[in-house]
């Protein structure tokens, strides 16, 4: 079993023994986050991140060229559910980097709880992220805003959060999922209608657009970058 | 002057256009103590009441939705604008802002608090929806109780209207969702054909029996105004029957966020009713065994008395499968160990915080069941 970081992304990690897998090395060693591999090598211990399981996978392995997160990154991520995917941007950003959590359905956080409690990177906010104004007190200026609420207001909801909290020259991405905006349009046809009310702001530029087929079908991951 | 009100994790601040501090007034440097004083408590209220009194100004712009409520409420106007200059200077530099509040203060410090006050914030939110949602499956128990005491009601009703033109039905369809659904199709015992029987969902071998029987039936023939309105309350009791079945499912679904353990150790909707005696989930959950084994019962001695239903011997815990399918002479020490693992996974739901331990709980149920069982056989 061998392991090599990613060549473009820090503290993003291919396990390769037989077949590729991607992982992240774990904050809180002898702890999963949800029901992960552990995998040790070497006395360190990564989490196998699942594509299948975590868009944000899916797109890394799709050969998406944007990662923004680094150690010390501050995070506002929008839909954080119970925190699959964001235990992983957690090992990435580490101690010292901070994911602030929106999650609408309280059913879903107490998850996101358990995790907060040893994750001190991660600070749950239960709120709709249509309504920050509820939670503007709390959160800070963030250099990436990541949005997964697949509503279909969910480019209306990325605009309103990245204006208020995203810096100058950080990234919004937003998984975007087809069948939540209008099931009766062509997944690609929706992504350009994105891309075009996001730009249609002027104040943000588009770095890419990635399908996340065959792992997520009919989603895609599309990054900006705030002017 | 336009001022502006910015409440922080670490106080609120009043600033000028420019950003400066005009006034202030720090929140105490613990978590619970922030976490309360945001979490809506009257705290909030006294503050701002003192601030205001202390500045003049034109216009008060505020950052979030509390603040502006709060003011309003005290008759003064605010404008809610997170989005103000000043408030993003606010929150891009949060630690020169709070250490003038707090004195020096270590980026590790503020987020260690940060997550700490989002924790605490969120559990107190989390428990008060949770309280709101036992609300809202005690109101659906209610509809789906009364549904049924009505739809017991109008059921025998309609079929003995139904008879004077289709007598024989009465004896081939004893269930009344059955029966009453094929009148509400098809009305006319003249014009039943397979197909449409079929499309109701009876099988091959039944379709036939009701056609053979509508076409020697010894019925009487009624008019089409007469079997319209037949078929007119036939269709209201299937609606009212479909919105029961959708509300049962709907209550299934609550519970099983409200209250998963103890769903997964009692059916939901037995779950539900057991929320909807005790009152709230949480009062269930402060029940010991020995009442929530009777929860229910008053109920059913009220019926006996009132309406000539059989005496209760047991409450609500009855309704659950594994007594009701259960030998007679063991149902009282089934009923008595439910009840005692429904007390255990109603206080892992109020009190466990997130904790799930409902398969382990619905394995020792089944385990000692079993156990009862073979007892039972072995003394023959
Ligand atoms: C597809 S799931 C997110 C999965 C998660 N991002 C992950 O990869 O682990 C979408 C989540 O968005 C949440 N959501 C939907 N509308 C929301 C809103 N208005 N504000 C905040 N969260 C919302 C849902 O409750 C759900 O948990």
């Amino acid at each position: 079993m061998r392991v090599k970081e990613d060549q473009n992304f820090r503290n993003v990690y291919w396990i390769l023994d037989g077949k590729k897998q991607l992982a992240t090395r774990n904050l809180t060693p002898g702890v999963r986050a949800y029901d992960e591999t552990l995998k040790e090598i070497q006395g360190v211990e990564y989490r196998i991140w699942n594509p299948k399981r975590s868009k944000l996978a899916a797109a890394i392995h799709n050969g998406l060229r944007n990662f923004p997160f680094k150690r010390g990154s501050k995070v506002l991520y929008l839909g954080i559910a119970s925190g699959t995917t964001a235990s992983h941007i957690s090992d990435v950003i580490g101690e010292s980097g901070i994911i602030f959590g929106v999650e609408v359905a309280h059913w879903v956080i107490r998850d996101l709880l358990k995790l907060a409690e040893f994750r001190k990177n991660i600070i749950p906010i239960l709120e709709s992220a249509r309504r920050p104004q509820n939670y503007s007190w709390l959160v800070t200026e963030v250099d990436i805003v990541y949005e997964d609420v697949a509503q279909p207001d969910q480019v209306d909801i990325l605009i309103r959060n990245s204006d208020l909290f995203l810096r100058s020259g950080g990234v919004a991405m937003i998984a975007v999922k087809a069948s939540s905006i209008d099931v009766t349009l062509p997944p690609k046809r929706i992504y350009r209608r994105v891309e075009e009310e996001v730009l249609g702001t002027g104040r943000y530029e588009l770095l890419e657009t990635l399908d996340l087929s065959p792992y997520d079908p009919k989603h895609a991951m599309i990054v900006f970058k705030r002017r | 002057m336009r001022l502006f009100v910015a409440m922080q994790p670490y106080g609120i601040l009043v600033l000028d256009e420019k950003g400066s501090i005009v006034d202030k007034f720090p929140f105490p440097k613990d978590a619970k103590a922030i976490s309360d004083i945001v979490g809506g408590g009257s705290s909030l209220r006294e503050i701002l009441r003192e601030l205001i009194s202390r500045i003049r100004a034109d216009e008060i712009v505020v950052n979030d939705a509390a603040l502006k409520g709060i003011l309003a409420d005290m008759g003064i106007n605010a404008t809610l604008s997170p989005e103000e200059r000043v408030f993003l200077e606010v929150r891009r530099s949060p630690l020169r802002y709070a250490s003038q509040l707090w004195g020096d203060l270590k980026q590790k410090e503020y987020l260690y608090l940060l997550n700490e006050i989002g924790i605490l914030l969120t559990k107190s939110k989390v428990k008060e929806r949770l309280s709101s949602l036992d609300q809202q499956i005690i109101k659906a128990v209610d509809f789906v109780d009364h549904s049924n005491k009505a739809l017991n009601i109008i059921a025998p009703t309609i079929r003995e209207w139904y008879s004077v033109h289709f007598p024989e039905l009465d004896e081939l369809l004893e269930d009344h969702y059955e029966f009453i659904k094929l009148v509400s199709i098809e009305p006319n015992r003249k014009k039943m054909r397979e197909d449409i029987l079929r499309s109701v969902g009876f099988s091959e071998r039944m379709a036939e029996k009701i056609i053979e029987s509508s076409r020697n039936s010894m019925g009487a023939e009624l008019s089409d105004s007469d079997l319209e309105a037949i078929r007119n309350i036939a269709s209201s009791w299937i609606n009212l029957y479909e919105a029961k079945r959708g509300m049962e499912l709907y209550i299934e679904e609550l519970m099983r966020r409200a209250a998963p353990n103890l769903s997964a150790v009692v059916h939901p909707l037995v779950g539900a009713r057991l929320i909807a005696i005790a009152g709230s989930l949480e009062r269930l959950a402060n029940l010991p065994a020995s009442s929530i084994q009777i929860l229910g019962a008053h109920r059913a001695i009220f019926m006996h008395l009132t309406k000539g239903t059989k005496p209760p011997k047991h409450g609500v815990i009855f309704q659950a499968k594994e007594v009701r399918n259960s030998p007679k002479s063991l149902r009282g020490k089934i009923a008595r160990l439910l009840a005692t693992k429904i007390a255990i996974a109603a206080k892992v739901d109020v009190y466990g915080g997130g904790k799930y331990v409902g398969d382990e709980l619905r394995r020792e149920i089944d385990e000692k069941i079993r156990k009862y069982m073979e007892a039972v056989r072995s003394e023959g």
